[in-house]
C-alpha cells in the first residue's frame, strides 16, 4: 500500500508501517472475533477499522509498539461492547412497537448457518458480556491467560472463573432448549 | 472434551469460517475528530469509553519539560484556585488519578490530574518531572490534600517504579497543587503495582509492597524505613498474592489481602499491627475475614478497623427446579451486586450496605474509598455492557457523581 506522506508530522510513516503491518497479519482474526461477539459482519468490521484507527492516534504513546496487539484487542473488545449496549438500548426502546429475537443477527449470517449453530452461537449471545468474552478469547481463539485478562480489563482469576462459568452456563441453556 | 465444547467450536468455526479477510484499511485518516468513519451507509457509532469523560479523552497530553512544583491550573476565565473543599458526609472532594488506559502495556503518563468528586470538572494537571512519567501507583492520606504518586524512568524497563512524589492540595493558594520528591527509596513493583501504596490517614506514614515479597512502612517526614514485614510462602503454591489496602485511622493498623495462587483460594483479609515487633507478614497479622474471591471482588476496611466492606455479584437463583430460573431470555441466570459489610471481631456478615435488584444487565460493584465508619463509600457499579456508573453508596442509596476523568482504579481519594 503507498501511503502518502506529505504534511505528515514527524512519526506518522512509523505508524503507518505500524499499524499497517498489524492490521494485515492480525484483522481478519479480529473480525472474527467481532462477528462472533455481534452475529453482524459490517457491525464487526467497523469494530475493527474503528479500533485501527484509534491505535493509529495513539500510537506515540505505546512505549512498547510490540504490544500493539494487546491494546487492540481490547480495543475490538470495548467497541463489541459498545454496539451491544446500543443495540440493547434500541431493542429496550422499540419493545412496544417491534419483536426482535434477543441477537440482531445480519440475515446473511443467519442464512449461511445451520439450525445447530445458529442455536449454540444464540446461546453464546445470552451470555453475560465477561463470560462471552472469556469463552471467546480463552476458550475459543486460545489467547493466552494474561493478554486475555489484558484485554478485558480482568484479573487472570477472572478469565479463568468466567470460562468454566461461561461453558456451564452455555450447557445448560443447550440442555433446556433440547 | 465434552459435547458443550464440541458444539461451541463447531458453531463458532461455522460463523467465522466465513470471514475470510478483512477490508483494506485507508491511512492516512481522513479529517479530523468529530466525522465518524462511515461505511455502506451505516450511521456513525459513537465510542464510549467509560472511564473517560469526553473532556478528559480529548484533552491533548503535552510534555512540559518541569522539574518541580510549577502546575497547570483550570482554563483561563476561572478562578486561579477552587474554594476550598467542603466534605459531603465526609466524602473527599478531590481525587488525583493518572490519565492512562489499563489497554496500554506501559501505563506510565505524562502527567496527573485533580478532579473534583462531585462536580465532575478537572482542577489542575500536575506535570511528570522531565524525563518522568507516572505510574497508577497511587495513595491519599485521609486529609483530602495529600497524595503519593509513583514515578518511572520515562525509557525504563516497563512497571519499575524509580522515584515516589508527593502531590500536595492547598485551596486558596497560589499554587493549588504542589509536587515534591519523596525522600523514600521506590522499590521494584509487581505487576499489581496500582495496590502497592498504602498512605496513613494523617499522611505521615507510606507502606509499600515491594517486588511482592516485602511491606515496609517508612515515615513522608524523613524517608526513614520505619519496619520490614516479609511475605513468606504457605504452601506448595509459591508466595500468595498480597495487595495493600488501607491504614485505620488510628494509625495502627495496616488492613491488605492475601490470596494463594492457586484454583479456589479463599481470599484473606488482614489486619497487621504496625508498631508490633517481628517481621513475618502473615505471622504477625491476624485474619478477619475469609471469603471466596467472587464474594468479594473487590475489598476495603473502614477507618475505624471494626468493618470488612465487600463488593460481590452472584446469580439470582429462585427454589425449585433449574428451569423455573428463567428471568432473562434464553435462560441465563440474571445477577444481583452487592456491597456487605462483614465484622473484623467475628468474620461474620453484619450487613448490606446496598444491594443492585437482579437483572441480566448487573455485572458487579468495585469499591474506591470508604468513610470511619464503612457507611459511606464511593465507588461504581459495572454492567455486562461495559458501562460504568460511578456515584456514592450509603445504607441503600446510591447517588450517581459525574463520570470520572480516569479509569476508575487509576485515581485516589
Amino acid at each position: 500500500m503507498d501511503i502518502d506522506t506529505r504534511g505528515r508530522p514527524p512519526g506518522a510513516a512509523e505508524a503507518d508501517a505500524g499499524v499497517t503491518g498489524l492490521y494485515q497479519a492480525h484483522a481478519t482474526g479480529l473480525v472474527k472475533l467481532a462477528v462472533i461477539m455481534l452475529g453482524d459482519r459490517a457491525a464487526a468490521e467497523d469494530v475493527v477499522q474503528d479500533a485501527f484507527f484509534g491505535l493509529y492516534r495513539n500510537w506515540g504513546r505505546l512505549c512498547d509498539p510490540g504490544k500493539a496487539l494487546a491494546y487492540v484487542r481490547g480495543s475490538v473488545l470495548n467497541g463489541c461492547r459498545a454496539a451491544l449496549r446500543q443495540r440493547a438500548r434500541h431493542r429496550r426502546r422499540e419493545r412496544a412497537a417491534a419483536v426482535h429475537g434477543p441477537d440482531a443477527e445480519s440475515a446473511e449470517s443467519t442464512v449461511l448457518l445451520g439450525e445447530e449453530h445458529r442455536a449454540v452461537l444464540a446461546a453464546v449471545r445470552r451470555l453475560p458480556g465477561r463470560q462471552r468474552e472469556a469463552l471467546v478469547l480463552r476458550f475459543y481463539l486460545g489467547v493466552p491467560e494474561e493478554e486475555t485478562a489484558r484485554a478485558m480489563g480482568v484479573s487472570r482469576g477472572t478469565v479463568k472463573s468466567s470460562t468454566s462459568r461461561a461453558l456451564r452456563a452455555l450447557g445448560r441453556m443447550l440442555e433446556e432448549e433440547s | 472434551m465434552t459435547s458443550v465444547e464440541d458444539r461451541a467450536r463447531a458453531a463458532m468455526d461455522a460463523i467465522t469460517g466465513q470471514v475470510d479477510a478483512a477490508p483494506p484499511l485507508p491511512l492516512p485518516l481522513p479529517p479530523p475528530a468529530g466525522t465518524a468513519r462511515r461505511r455502506r451507509g451505516r450511521p456513525p457509532q459513537r465510542r464510549w469509553r467509560p472511564w473517560l469523560a469526553p473532556a478528559a479523552a480529548a484533552a491533548a497530553i503535552i510534555a512540559v519539560a518541569v522539574t518541580l512544583v510549577a502546575v497547570r491550573n483550570a482554563p483561563a476565565g476561572r478562578p486561579a484556585s477552587p474554594a476550598p473543599a467542603t466534605p459531603v458526609n465526609g466524602v473527599p472532594r478531590y481525587y488525583v488519578g493518572i490519565p492512562t488506559s489499563p489497554h496500554f502495556e506501559n501505563q506510565a503518563a505524562p502527567e496527573a490530574i485533580v478532579g473534583d468528586t462531585f462536580t465532575g470538572k478537572k482542577l489542575a494537571t500536575v506535570p511528570a518531572p522531565t524525563g518522568w512519567r507516572f505510574l497508577p501507583a497511587m495513595a491519599a492520606a485521609g486529609d483530602d490534600r495529600t497524595f503519593v504518586v509513583g514515578a518511572t524512568p520515562q525509557s525504563g524497563d516497563l512497571l519499575r517504579l524509580a522515584r515516589l512524589y508527593v502531590i500536595r492540595l492547598t485551596p486558596g493558594a497560589a499554587h493549588f497543587a504542589t509536587l515534591r520528591e519523596l525522600p523514600i527509596p521506590a522499590p521494584q513493583l509487581s505487576w499489581d503495582y496500582v495496590t502497592s501504596l498504602a498512605l496513613s490517614r494523617d499522611g505521615t506514614m507510606l507502606a509499600v509492597l515491594a517486588e511482592a515479597t516485602q511491606v515496609r512502612v517508612y515515615s513522608m517526614a524523613t524517608g526513614a524505613l520505619v519496619h520490614t514485614w516479609t511475605v513468606t510462602s504457605s504452601g506448595s503454591s509459591g508466595l500468595p498474592a498480597v495487595n495493600l489496602l488501607s491504614w485505620t485511622s488510628d494509625g495502627r493498623r495496616l488492613a491488605f489481602s492475601a490470596r494463594e495462587v492457586r484454583p479456589n483460594a479463599p481470599l484473606n483479609i488482614r489486619l497487621l499491627q504496625v508498631y508490633d515487633p517481628g517481621h513475618d507478614l502473615f505471622a504477625d497479622s491476624r485474619v478477619v475475614l475469609k471469603v471466596s474471591p467472587s464474594g468479594c471482588g473487590s475489598s476495603m476496611v473502614s477507618g475505624d478497623g471494626k468493618t470488612v466492606l465487600c463488593g460481590s455479584s452472584a446469580p439470582v437463583r429462585e427454589p425449585g427446579p433449574s428451569s423455573s430460573n428463567k428471568a432473562c431470555p434464553g435462560g441465563a441466570l440474571p445477577q444481583t451486586a452487592a456491597i456487605l459489610r462483614y465484622s473484623t471481631a467475628t468474620a461474620k456478615l453484619t450487613g448490606t450496605l446496598y444491594q443492585v435488584e437482579g437483572s441480566c444487565d448487573t455485572d458487579g460493584t468495585t469499591l474506591s474509598w470508604t468513610s470511619d465508619d464503612g457507611n459511606a463509600v464511593l465507588g461504581y457499579l459495572t454492567d455486562n455492557f461495559g458501562g460504568v456508573r460511578f456515584g456514592l453508596f450509603t445504607p441503600g442509596k446510591f447517588t450517581p457523581l459525574p463520570a470520572l476523568l480516569v479509569y476508575a482504579t487509576f485515581a485516589a481519594w
